[in-house]
């Protein structure tokens, strides 16, 4: 122990009223500020927050807004397309006008151009799709008919045979705004649908709005019933073992208010509480936790043989120095996720690392003062000597002086077959990932692409940088000619684009004699026919192209095949677009589903430099903690194991690596870094105040073991909790935690003591003058021969 | 935009007439609302006020610059000949765009008639092609710009009910506040409010609320100049509050009553044009 150290803990004890009060203030305050801090669980903040394909987004969304705002019901009935179902479908028109949608777009709706005979006379007919008053089941029927190959209708308004159809509206900016709103429209549409629901016919609501609306609500739910829990079993375990009410609470004492100043930091800086930070309680209650346990076990210890005073100050100076490392590396493995351009996690990273040196900063505070008032000497340890746990310890300490090599090839070879198994894991990711297949509304989009439709798009926006308008001939050219490419790929629903709009115009307007794929030879007739267009009603103009911004877009629907496939899709489209460019302007692949999808990518591309970073930075803190580059090294090498048995464990059970399941081994490498350093960190403490190395690394795990067990029991069984929900990613962060913390206690008591006392190594080991000042002295360990005290 | 003929005149004031008396009948038959009896007249008397300012004419010519403004400020300029000539039960009216090159030929014959949708023929310069357009919805967009057709048709006194909302300002000028309901039920509008220059009794503002009460568009009215015995707004602007888009008209170089020839309005005179 340091003597610096002890005068702070006797300052403290000496001051403790002051603390106290100090920390009560700090504690009302912070409560004051987090309560004040606004909350979002909108989906948008899973999109990457800048870099080019941001600008990019955002540019296209100024001109063509539409895409994330629409919502859609899709209608599969068995009767054959008649008077029953148009009706059942100006119905949910009716149903989401009055709800205050938009563009509400059906097949009663829309306008569509064609050559009439009227009295001898060729027409242009303009006229809705199937007008109300003149429905009927043979009016509908041929109007149908005439049209069921038309691009811009088929896989907009109908799917391919006609058996499914769809109603689309699209929100207003006010309520596609209001998280609240959104989800207020989104139940009152699905209450009025009910209505519908039949015999015979599937109704089924979605869109990205939807999708934002209903996710959240669900994460939220998950986060409330899950985190409630977790606190719950965390309180149970924690009394299990210490048999003491008052203990059990002090361990909440350090986390409740450190969790309160982080929210409250959260709030200065502007951010609100996310799907993300709302899992830090959790999350600081299990990982900041431990190292309360840690104090609380070492000093229950203290306590039996002296005095409180001393109990408190002599443990807390002993693990102080752990304590901070271990929040240390913790908080690297967390931090370390700030390096992603996405917000969401680039806040869950830096928020949960503040959180975990808050827990930390209140647990040498305000915990030694409140420990301060104890009056009890002794304490029931009978859970902590519990026959299980002494075996396990024994077993371990056995093994650390007996020291057989058949552990460490043990070891080895485990890891090798990790390693074969481990390169099974494939990488794939969804758009709307992370719900398991139970799931309503993964049920639906699964549904909505096997009738013919999707709510997903890739788009291609265009610009005009000249003179030249978009809808030149020789751009409309290109856009056919990019239509034609990507229709071969599997993924591709449907396409709409200019010259879909006018193809069918030019054929009404020269009297139907033209063929099917004949477009505007110059650019006068293509600006006549854009202004016939422009009278349509319901027209689709608007959608593809605004002349006055000179801008246009070619939308691509696209099935939700997994990053996988999409992934190469949006490559190709890329080089596509990069080596045969638009004749005139400009055109970028972008949307909602290209925004995720790279968000995918970087992540996984980040996934391996991240990772490598917090290595290197945690190996740096071990480095300075132990004094030794070759001790960090040696410390650094267990803590390897737990991951390859993540992957091997992944590739085993199928589970894919995605951005969900990524961000856990991070944390999951930060969490096993913490038993090492508190085996290390006592084994070096025996040895500096002078105890044979030979004896101390047994009594070393002796001492730690204990708690080392008992912490993980305690991860194991709050992070077990979030297997109960109904994300996917919390169920893998939930197993791959415990499977990293079962992993984690096996090779830092079993492996790690074994690995130290086998390998020759050279410490730098810092033995305390008679005047008080530290030197370094170097002394060569030959476990073979008599030691050297 | 309103004008009669002798015999639209007459039809007019039998339309007016029967709005009147189907207030009077109204009010004998409610009894002690003779409030709202008199707001309804008072309106109607407005609106009255208003059409006999600004209709009468025979025939007429002018220039025309359709602005459509996007969202984002970015212009599209048109630039039109019009000219409209009053006939039978209805009103003709050319439209033949100068500008911009790529529609510069294009032209719009609608025959407007009381009673009854509009007939429309557009000739496409570029396939010399002459197309009549079967009934173009009155609630439609008018040349892909914020006003309906309904906006620009003809403002026939009997096509709405009146409803005296009282006085207001706008600036510095008083006006008198009118709702008006359209009749028929095709209409885009659930309402309109009009704000009419109390001294001139010249429409300045109108605002349009759409079929669930909301407020969807502002038509503001100003460079009013008198040619002859005719009022006309040289400025017109619709400002459309759900898309943000507008549209300016702009008027020049009226000339009324130049004695416009009737083959001019036909489709057989659209066609030779393009000869």
């Amino acid at each position: 122990m340091r003597p610096s150290r002890g005068k702070i803990f006797v300052w403290l004890l000496r001051h403790r009223y002051a603390v106290l009060a100090l920390n009560v203030l700090l504690i009302v305050v912070a409560g004051y500020g987090a309560s004040r801090v606004p909350t979002d669980y909108t989906m948008e903040q899973f999109f990457p927050g800048w870099g080019p394909e941001r600008e990019r987004f955002d540019r296209y969304k100024l001109t063509f807004p539409k895409e994330d705002t629409r919502i859609t019901l899709f209608w599969e009935d068995s009767r054959p397309p008649g008077l029953d179902v148009y009706r059942g479908l100006e119905q949910v028109a009716g149903i989401f006008e009055a709800a205050g949608l938009r563009d509400v777009r059906w097949l009663g709706s829309v306008e569509v151009a064609e050559s009439a005979d009227v009295g001898g006379e060729s027409v242009l007919d303009v006229h809705p799709l199937v007008g109300s008053s003149v429905a009927t089941d043979e009016s509908i029927r041929k109007a149908l008919g005439r049209h069921r190959d038309d691009a811009l209708l088929r896989g907009y308004l109908w799917n391919g045979d006609q058996s499914a159809f769809a109603v689309h509206g699209t929100l207003p900016p006010k309520v596609m705004a209001d998280d609240a709103a959104r989800r207020e429209v989104e139940e009152h549409l699905e209450s009025e649908i009910d209505g519908l629901r039949g015999d015979g016919r599937t109704l089924v609501l979605n869109g990205i709005p939807i999708i934002r609306a209903r996710v959240p609500k669900l994460l939220d739910q998950d986060q409330r019933r899950l985190v409630t829990a977790g606190l719950a079993v965390f309180l149970v375990v924690l009394f299990l073992f210490f048999r003491h009410l008052g203990q059990v609470v002090l361990c909440l004492v350090s986390v409740v208010p450190a969790y309160l100043c982080t929210v409250s930091l959260i709030g200065l800086a502007g951010r609100p509480v996310t799907v993300m930070t709302g899992f830090i309680p959790i999350i600081v209650l299990v990982v900041g936790g431990s190292d309360v346990v840690h104090l609380l076990s070492r000093y229950r210890r203290r306590r039996a043989v002296s005095r409180n005073a001393e109990a408190i100050v002599r443990s807390f100076a002993e693990m102080s120095g752990p304590c901070f490392y271990t929040s240390l590396t913790t908080g690297i493995g967390f931090a370390s996720l700030a390096g992603t351009r996405i917000q969401l996690l680039t806040d869950f990273g830096v928020f949960t690392a503040t959180s975990i040196f808050l827990t930390y900063l209140f647990s040498m505070t305000l915990l030694p003062v409140l420990l301060s008032f104890y009056r009890r000497r002794e304490f029931n340890d009978r859970a902590l000597g519990a026959r299980w746990i002494f075996s396990t310890v024994e077993a371990a300490a056995g093994l650390a002086s007996r020291r057989p090599r058949g552990v460490l090839a043990l070891f080895a070879g485990t890891a090798v077959v990790a390693v074969l198994f481990s390169s099974t894991v494939r990488v794939d990711s969804h758009l709307v990932d992370d719900l398991n297949e139970r799931s309503r509304l993964l049920r639906d989009l699964r549904w909505i692409e096997d009738v013919g439709f999707s709510v997903f798009q890739v788009n291609i926006h265009m610009r005009q940088d000249g003179e030249t308008p978009l809808h030149h001939p020789a751009s409309l050219a290109w856009m056919e000619e990019f239509q034609r490419f990507v229709r071969d790929d599997p993924l591709v629903v449907g396409t709409a684009a200019l010259p879909d709009l006018f193809r069918p115009l030019r054929r009404a307007t020269l009297d139907g004699r033209l063929s099917q794929s004949s477009l505007p030879e110059s650019l006068e007739e293509a600006s006549q026919l854009l202004f016939l267009a422009e009278m349509q009603e319901g027209g689709l103009v608007t959608d593809l192209y605004r002349q006055a911004e000179g801008e246009a877009q070619i939308v691509i629907v696209v099935r939700d095949a997994g990053s996988s496939l999409m992934l190469p899709f949006l490559a190709g489209v890329d080089r596509y677009l990069a080596s045969r460019p638009p004749p005139f302007g400009t055109a970028v692949s972008t949307g909602t589903t290209k925004l995720i999808q790279n968000y995918t990518a970087q992540v996984l591309r980040n996934f391996l430099p991240s990772l490598a970073i917090a290595i290197v930075l945690i190996l740096g803190v071990m480095t300075w903690m132990f004094g030794s580059i070759r001790q960090g090294l040696l410390a650094l090498v267990p803590n390897f194991f737990p991951l390859l048995v993540l992957l091997a464990v992944m590739g085993v059970a199928g589970f894919p690596l995605k951005p969900a399941t990524i961000l856990v081994f991070s944390i999951a490498f930060g969490l096993a870094v913490d038993d090492t350093i508190h085996v290390l960190g006592r084994f070096r403490d025996l040895t500096r105040g002078g105890a044979d190395p030979e004896k101390a690394l047994p009594r070393a795990v002796r001492d730690t073991g204990p708690a080392i067990l008992m912490t993980s029991v305690i991860v194991s069984a709050g992070f077990a909790l979030l297997m109960l929900s109904r994300f996917e990613v919390m169920y893998m962060v939930g197993l791959m935690t415990m499977v990293s913390a079962v992993t984690a206690v096996i090779v830092d008591l079993f492996v790690f003591p074994t690995l130290i006392g086998t390998t020759r190594t050279w410490m730098t080991v810092r033995a305390p003058r008679p005047d008080g000042r530290e030197v370094e002295t170097h002394e060569r360990i030959d476990w073979q021969a008599p030691e050297t005290a | 935009m309103s004008e009669s003929t002798g015999r639209r005149r007459r039809r007019h004031r039998a339309a007016e007439r029967g709005a009147s008396i189907g207030l009077t009948v109204l009010a004998s038959f409610s009894g002690g609302r003779a409030g709202a009896q008199d707001v309804g007249r008072e309106g109607l008397s407005i609106a009255r006020e208003v059409d006999r300012r600004t209709g009468g004419y025979e025939d007429y010519e002018a220039r025309l610059t359709m602005v459509l403004v996007s969202r984002d400020g970015k212009e599209r300029v048109r630039e039109m000949e019009v000219s409209a000539l009053a006939s039978g039960n209805g009103e003709r009216t050319l439209l033949i765009f100068q500008s911009p090159r790529d529609l510069a030929g294009t032209a719009l014959l609608s025959h407007s008639q009381v009673g009854a949708s509009d007939d429309q023929w557009l000739y496409l310069p570029s396939m010399k092609r002459v197309k009549r357009i079967a009934a173009a919805k009155q609630s439609g967009s008018f040349m892909g710009s914020e006003f309906a057709y309904e906006d620009i048709s003809s403002q026939e006194v009997g096509n709405f009910t009146y409803h005296y909302e009282g006085e207001s300002r706008i600036g510095d000028t008083e006006v008198y506040v009118v709702e008006r309901f359209p009749v028929d039920e095709s209409s885009g509008y659930s309402r309109q409010r009009v704000y009419v220059d109390r001294s001139d009794y010249l429409p300045l503002r109108i605002e349009y609320f759409d079929t669930r009460g909301e407020h969807l568009k502002t038509l503001t009215l100003t460079e009013y100049e008198q040619r002859g015995p005719y009022w006309r707004a040289g400025s017109m602007t619709m400002e459309n509050h759900q898309t943000e888009a507008v549209t300016r008209l702009e008027w020049s170089d009226f000339r009324f009553d130049v004695g416009l020839n009737e083959r001019r309005f036909t489709a057989d005179g659209l066609g030779r044009r393009g000869r």
